[in-house]
């Protein structure tokens, strides 16, 4: 493979994988995942991924960090751009890697935060003709989730605690929900910073393998569970059939103005 | 800087929203604005509204605060320089292409970053102040703390909003509305999936419907921590919200600057804009964040009501008459108040209505038919007449 990959290992045994870099979750920084790290449980050398909007304690708990980040941090991959400003003040330089999930959605504004960060990556609700113009007119190399569930919405309040105690339910931590019109599900999951709703299908991006201008394809295991994450990849690579892919948004293009009364298709 | 931000949705909603105390409305283009459904202003309302606002020596803040895909991109900068030459005084934007771009074109309109970037601490303030941004509209879910280090780290004009509607999630951080109705909210399109109610395996049915805000409880305290904009959401609202909601926060302002507020006060405007809202309203995430009691579990969860009885047209000093546009049905022996921005609300019972023939009837029964009543405290054009449901 001519690009580089960055694996969120979810629950499964770290094993090294050719090309690829593990994405490792912070403890205390991240919601909707199974499985977080604490840097004292990363190897040398690793990318964090910081996907939680920091409230003004949390990036001051991040900045108290910043000592242990030196020693043990090569990159950063964050949804907060305060994230930017902690890791500029410290005298090191990280690879930093924004991950606009819905906001980087034309040329124009990834090539705004190119002149901020090494690398970004890119909104998962655009296109595919979408993508491959911002790859042709990104100015530097840019990253793509091309594997794991598409996040849809993120809320600060813990949805599925107050649904719990609001019918006296037994209270967990993830459920799937249904919207009964369109049939559309979502995965609903909740830490002590929020709730994230997924799509429960696995997102096939396997299309941009081989893209030009690429720094860092995306892997996220974070809902699969398998013996081996080498045995995974090779497989996943290779094109093997996934149990049950989505397309994402590839071949949707979103409206945003209704069509004129009597237009409506 | 003490400011009340109302919403506008088209030029008769900017009036109001001046007259009845507004310091500054912000509004949304044909394009790039995030209710593209809405009425929104073409660039020649836009022009009339600045005129009439910078008359008053209040101000017009225009949003384009959409997220830019390839194709929207188009004209972008001629809009901007547009927006610029016509003297709108702000521009509330979220994508960063758009905050550079207006930098790079030297445009005197100001830079408000929007709520849809999610500022919720003092690094990702300093990002966009040393960006050139002048304010910063924070995050919904910013707490009193947040808002207070926010200030004091950065010392940048903050907004934030006190009254209305809020999204479940962060703002600009939801594609539901993309995937289950093909609507991108993050472009205006948002179908407000989030009041949708879902299947949850053998369970209740699972709702995720936010409450709205109120923050009439708290501004006396926000004042204190540094807030410099009061800003009310709401640009699909009628003029009857608008100018109830309003003039409520203006009062509450008003008297916290005089030092003659009151906590009888306090408890009167809560009352009156609980009773103008068409959801239960709390303070969210100023006091940390929300438990069960800041959301519904039954999926939308609204209410409309018919309080707005009628509009004032004119008022004959010599007779007493005040000519009114009905608005709802009303009748001879209703009990109702008067309200307005240079009044103290009264009460008042109707005796006698008269038609536009000047004909006695008993009902008002026709929406904006005119009629006549005889009212001897004087009103004013613009002034509203509603259903009373309580003293002062």
């Amino acid at each position: 493979m001519k690009n580089k990959f960055l694996i969120i290992p979810g629950e499964n045994a770290l094993e090294k994988v050719n090309n690829c870099d593990f994405l490792f979750p912070l403890k205390g920084f991240c919601v909707g995942m199974n499985k977080t790290f604490s840097l004292e449980e990363i190897p040398d050398d690793s990318f964090v991924y910081i996907n939680r909007l920091l409230d003004c304690h949390s990036i001051k708990l991040l900045g108290n960090l910043m000592p242990l980040f030196i020693k043990k941090v090569k990159g950063v991959v964050f949804e907060d751009i305060g994230v930017l400003e902690v890791l500029k003040e410290v005298d090191k330089k990280f690879i930093t890697i924004y991950y606009g999930t819905h906001s980087l959605c034309s040329s124009y504004t990834v090539n705004s935060f190119l002149e901020e960060v090494d690398t970004c990556i890119l909104a998962n609700d655009i296109t595919y003709d979408e993508i491959k113009i911002i790859l042709n007119k990104a100015k530097k190399e840019i990253g793509l989730l091309v594997y794991g569930h598409l996040p849809y919405m993120y809320s600060r309040r813990n949805l599925l605690s107050n649904y719990a105690e609001n019918f006296n339910l037994e209270k967990r931590k993830q459920r799937l929900i249904k919207e009964p019109i369109s049939k559309k599900e979502f995965l609903v999951v909740e830490n002590e910073f929020g709730t994230v709703l997924y799509d429960p299908f696995e997102y096939d991006g396997r299309v941009f393998l081989n893209e030009d201008n690429i720094s860092y394809l995306l892997i996220d295991l974070n809902f699969l569970k398998t013996d081996s994450i080498s045995k995974w990849f090779n497989d996943f690579v290779s094109g093997q059939r996934l149990d049950k892919p989505s397309k994402g948004f590839l071949e949707q293009k979103t409206i945003y103005r209704l069509p004129p009364k009597g237009e409506e298709k | 800087m003490i400011e009340l931000l109302a919403p506008a949705g088209d030029l008769e909603k900017l009036k109001f929203a001046f007259l009845y105390g507004a310091d500054a409305v912000y509004i949304g283009g044909q394009n790039y604005s995030l209710r593209a459904n809405a009425k929104n202003f073409s660039l020649e309302d836009i022009e009339k509204g600045v005129s009439f606002a910078h008359s008053l020596n209040k101000k017009v803040y225009v949003t384009v605060n959409i997220i830019f895909h390839e194709e929207d991109v188009i004209g972008l900068e001629d809009y901007l320089k547009k927006l610029d030459d016509i003297g709108v005084d702000a521009i509330i934007v979220s994508d960063l292409y758009v905050v550079k771009l207006t930098k790079k074109l030297k445009l005197n309109l100001e830079v408000h970053l929007s709520t849809q970037a999610s500022v919720l601490n003092q690094d990702a303030a300093l990002f966009y102040k040393k960006l050139g941004v002048q304010r910063l509209v924070l995050a919904r879910e910013a707490s009193k703390e947040d808002i207070k280090k926010i200030k004091e780290t950065t010392g940048v004009d903050l907004e934030c909003f006190v009254h209305g509607a809020m999204c479940t999630s962060f703002s600009g951080r939801c594609v539901l509305s993309n995937v289950v109705t093909n609507r991108d909210a993050n472009r205006g399109g948002c179908a407000q999936v989030c009041r949708f109610t879902f299947l949850c395996d053998e369970e209740p049915c699972f709702s995720m419907t936010s409450k709205d805000l109120n923050m009439i409880e708290n501004i006396e305290e926000m004042l204190k921590i540094g807030v410099n904009s009061f800003k009310v959401e709401g640009r699909m609202r009628g003029i009857y919200y608008i100018a109830t909601v309003i003039l409520s926060y203006r009062r509450i302002i008003d008297k916290i600057l005089n030092h003659t507020l009151t906590n009888q006060d306090k408890e009167y405007y809560l009352r009156v804009l609980n009773r103008c809202a068409n959801r239960e309203s709390k303070p969210q995430f100023f006091d940390g964040v929300p438990d069960k009691s800041g959301q519904y579990f039954l999926g939308r969860q609204e209410v409309s009501n018919q309080d707005f009885l009628g509009l004032v047209l004119d008022y004959d000093d010599n007779n007493k008459i005040v000519k009114l546009e009905q608005r709802n049905y009303f009748k001879v022996g209703d009990e109702v108040e008067f309200f307005g921005p240079n009044m103290e609300t009264f009460s008042y019972k109707i005796h006698r209505i008269e038609n536009e023939l000047h004909e006695e009837i008993e009902v008002a029964n026709h929406p904006n038919m005119v009629v006549y009543l005889k009212v001897l405290y004087p009103l004013k054009k613009f002034d509203i007449m509603r259903v009373k449901w309580f003293d002062k």
